[in-house]
C-alpha cells in the first residue's frame, strides 16, 4: 500500500480519510456556495444548510461543507486546538488539499467551537487599509441559533434589523465581535454554522447587544 | 449528471472547480466589503474584453441548474451581446433562460438596470469596463488604492465642480460615482445616471465583474447608495419631454431611434422586456403610434443627448 508521506506533492502530508466528500463536487459546492453567499448578503438570517456532509466529529456538517466548497490549495486553514485532530486535518487535506497551519496570522480561513476563547483569534489577519480583502474568514461551529441573548444587527444587506443568536457561545465573543466592526473596512468575516444551519456576521454589519 | 449531456466537453458553466472557488471566495468578500474593488485572478474567456468577460466569470461562478437566466444589453434582451451570452450558458450550463426580469434568478447586465423592481434573492450581474471611479483622474492603481483607504476622495468632488464651472451643472450622465454604505466611492459601470437610485436600498444582490481589470466588487442587499452631488446641485436623472413611443411609458428610460436621413427619430424604452410586457398588459394601448407618427415627433430636444 502507497504510504500518503512519502508520495507527498505538497509539503504536507496529503491526509488519508474514510469519509465522503460532496456526492456531485460541482453542484454541491454551487448549492453550498449560494447559501453562504445567500447568508452573507442577509447578515443574521439563519439558512438551512442544501446538503449534509459525513464530518469528522469535531467538524459539523454545515462547517464541513464550507471548507468542502471554498478551500482548495491556494488557501490555508487554521484550526482551533479544540477542532485540530488527525481526522480534521486528513479530510481536509485529502478533499480539498488545502494547508494547513499552527500560524492564527498566516491564515485564510480559521475555524473555531463557540465555546472557545476569542483570544485563539485576536491574531487573524484582518487585512491592509489598501487592501481589506487580505483577511481571515472565520467558522464558528455552534449548537443552534436560539440563544436567549440576542445581538441586534442592521447596515448592508438588512432591512430593517435581524437578530443574532449562536449557541452555544463564548460570552467574550460579543466583545470581539462589536471590536472587529471598529476596523472596518479590515476586519474578519463570520460564518456561524450549526450541523444544519448557517448564518453569516460580515464585517460591514453594526451591532447592538 | 444529466445536466452535462450538452456539454460533455466543458465543466459545468464552463469555468473550472478551481477558477470558481477563487472567484467564490472574492465574492463574498466583496459583499463584506460593499463597494471595495477586489483583485480576482480573471481568466481568459471565449470572447473579446470588453464584451462582458468580468460579467460572464461572475455569472458562471454563482449560477446552478435550478438558476433562470436574464441577460441584457443597454436594457434590451435582443442585441447581439445579450443574445451570445445568453446562447453560452444555455450550451456550458445547460441553463434555463427568460426575458422576464421577474421569472430570473440571475440577471447578466450590461449598462442598465431593469425598470421592473428587482426583488429579494435575485442576483443582478454588472459587466464593467473600468471599475476604478478614480482612474480617470488618477492613473496610478497605487495611489488610487491609498485615495481609497484614506477615503479621500476630494478630487472626485473637484471633478464634478469643474463639470459646474464648465457647464452650469454637473455634466456626467453615466457611470455616475456613487458612494455605498457611506465609505466606498464606486463606479456603478456605465449605466446612465437615470439607474442610480435604483441601486439604492434594492432588494437584490448586485455583483459587479470587471474582467480586463480583473476586479470584483458588490453591493449587499438593502444598502445604501448615494450618487455623489452638491447642496447646490442636487443629483437629479435624465428627463424626456415625451413618452415611449410604443407603449406610452412616462418613466422610463429612453432611446432615441434614428427612422432616416432627414432627421426623424422616434423614442422608445430601452428596457425591451418592460415595453414589451406594458404593451402586453394594456387592453387599449395608449398611443398606438406608427412610425410615421412618431417621426413628426421631431422636433424633440432631448436630455437623452446630452
Amino acid at each position: 500500500m502507497m504510504n500518503a508521506q512519502s508520495n507527498s506533492l505538497t509539503t504536507q502530508n496529503i491526509g488519508q480519510t474514510t469519509l465522503p466528500g460532496f456526492h456531485n463536487p460541482v453542484f454541491d459546492a454551487t448549492a453550498v456556495f449560494r447559501t453562504v453567499l445567500e447568508a452573507m448578503s442577509h447578515p443574521g438570517t439563519v439558512i438551512e444548510t442544501p446538503l449534509t456532509c459525513e464530518s469528522p466529529r469535531k467538524l459539523n456538517s454545515s462547517a464541513a461543507s464550507i471548507l468542502l466548497a471554498l478551500t482548495d490549495m491556494d488557501t490555508t486553514v487554521w484550526l482551533s486546538p479544540k477542532t485540530e485532530c488527525s481526522d480534521v486535518a486528513d479530510y481536509l487535506r485529502f478533499h480539498t488539499g488545502c494547508s494547513l497551519t499552527n500560524n492564527a496570522d498566516h491564515c485564510d480561513f480559521a475555524i473555531i467551537n463557540g465555546q472557545e476563547d476569542p483570544d485563539l483569534v485576536t491574531s487573524l489577519p484582518i487585512g491592509t487599509a489598501e487592501y481589506p480583502d487580505r483577511s481571515a474568514t472565520l467558522i464558528i461551529t455552534v449548537d443552534h441559533f436560539n440563544a436567549e441573548l440576542k445581538a441586534v444587527l442592521s447596515g448592508p444587506g438588512i432591512k430593517t434589523t435581524s437578530n443574532l443568536s449562536p449557541a452555544p457561545l463564548n460570552s467574550k465573543f460579543w466583545g470581539w465581535m462589536k471590536a472587529n466592526r471598529n476596523t472596518f473596512p479590515c476586519g474578519i468575516d463570520i460564518i456561524f454554522a450549526s450541523p444544519t444551519h448557517i448564518c453569516a456576521l460580515p464585517r460591514s454589519s453594526e451591532m447592538d447587544i | 449528471m444529466s445536466q452535462n449531456t450538452t456539454a460533455s466537453s466543458y465543466n459545468y458553466a464552463y469555468l473550472d472547480e478551481q477558477t470558481k472557488r477563487m472567484i467564490r471566495r472574492a465574492l463574498l468578500k466583496a459583499v463584506a466589503i460593499p463597494g471595495y474593488q477586489v483583485p480576482f485572478a480573471g481568466r481568459e474567456m471565449p470572447m473579446p474584453y470588453g464584451w462582458g468577460t468580468g460579467g460572464v466569470q461572475v455569472t458562471a461562478t454563482v449560477i446552478g441548474p435550478s438558476d433562470t437566466l436574464k441577460v441584457i444589453d443597454q436594457g434590451s434582451d435582443d442585441t447581439t451581446n445579450a443574445v451570445s451570452i445568453r446562447q453560452f450558458f444555455e450550451k456550458t450550463a445547460d441553463i434555463d433562460t427568460t426575458e422576464k426580469t421577474k421569472e430570473a434568478t440571475v440577471i447578466q447586465t450590461r449598462h442598465r438596470i431593469p425598470e421592473e423592481a428587482l426583488t429579494e434573492g435575485q442576483i443582478l450581474v454588472y459587466q464593467v469596463p473600468i471599475p476604478e471611479p478614480l482612474r480617470f483622474l488618477e492613473p496610478r492603481e497605487t495611489e488610487t488604492r491609498k485615495m481609497h483607504a484614506l477615503e479621500e476622495y476630494g478630487l472626485m468632488h473637484v471633478k464634478l465642480y469643474e463639470d459646474i464651472s464648465r457647464h452650469g451643472h454637473i455634466a456626467t450622465t453615466y457611470a455616475y460615482p456613487v458612494k455605498v454604505n457611506g465609505r466606498y466611492v464606486m463606479d456603478p459601470s456605465p449605466t446612465p445616471k437615470f439607474d442610480n437610485p435604483k441601486m439604492d436600498n434594492c432588494a437584490a444582490l448586485q455583483l459587479f465583474g470587471a474582467g480586463r481589470e480583473k476586479r470584483i466588487y458588490a453591493i449587499p442587499p438593502y444598502t445604501k447608495v448615494q450618487s455623489l452631488d452638491f447642496e447646490d446641485h442636487p443629483f437629479e436623472i435624465q428627463s424626456w419631454d415625451q413618452d415611449c413611443a410604443l407603449c406610452g411609458s412616462t418613466d422610463s428610460f429612453l432611446d432615441e431611434v434614428i427612422l432616416d436621413d432627414k432627421g426623424n427619430r422616434m423614442f422608445v424604452c430601452s428596457d425591451s422586456d418592460y415595453c414589451q410586457s406594458r404593451r402586453d398588459d394594456s387592453i387599449s394601448p395608449p398611443v398606438e403610434h406608427s412610425l410615421a407618427q412618431a417621426s413628426q415627433m421631431q422636433s424633440v430636444n432631448s436630455e437623452a443627448s446630452k
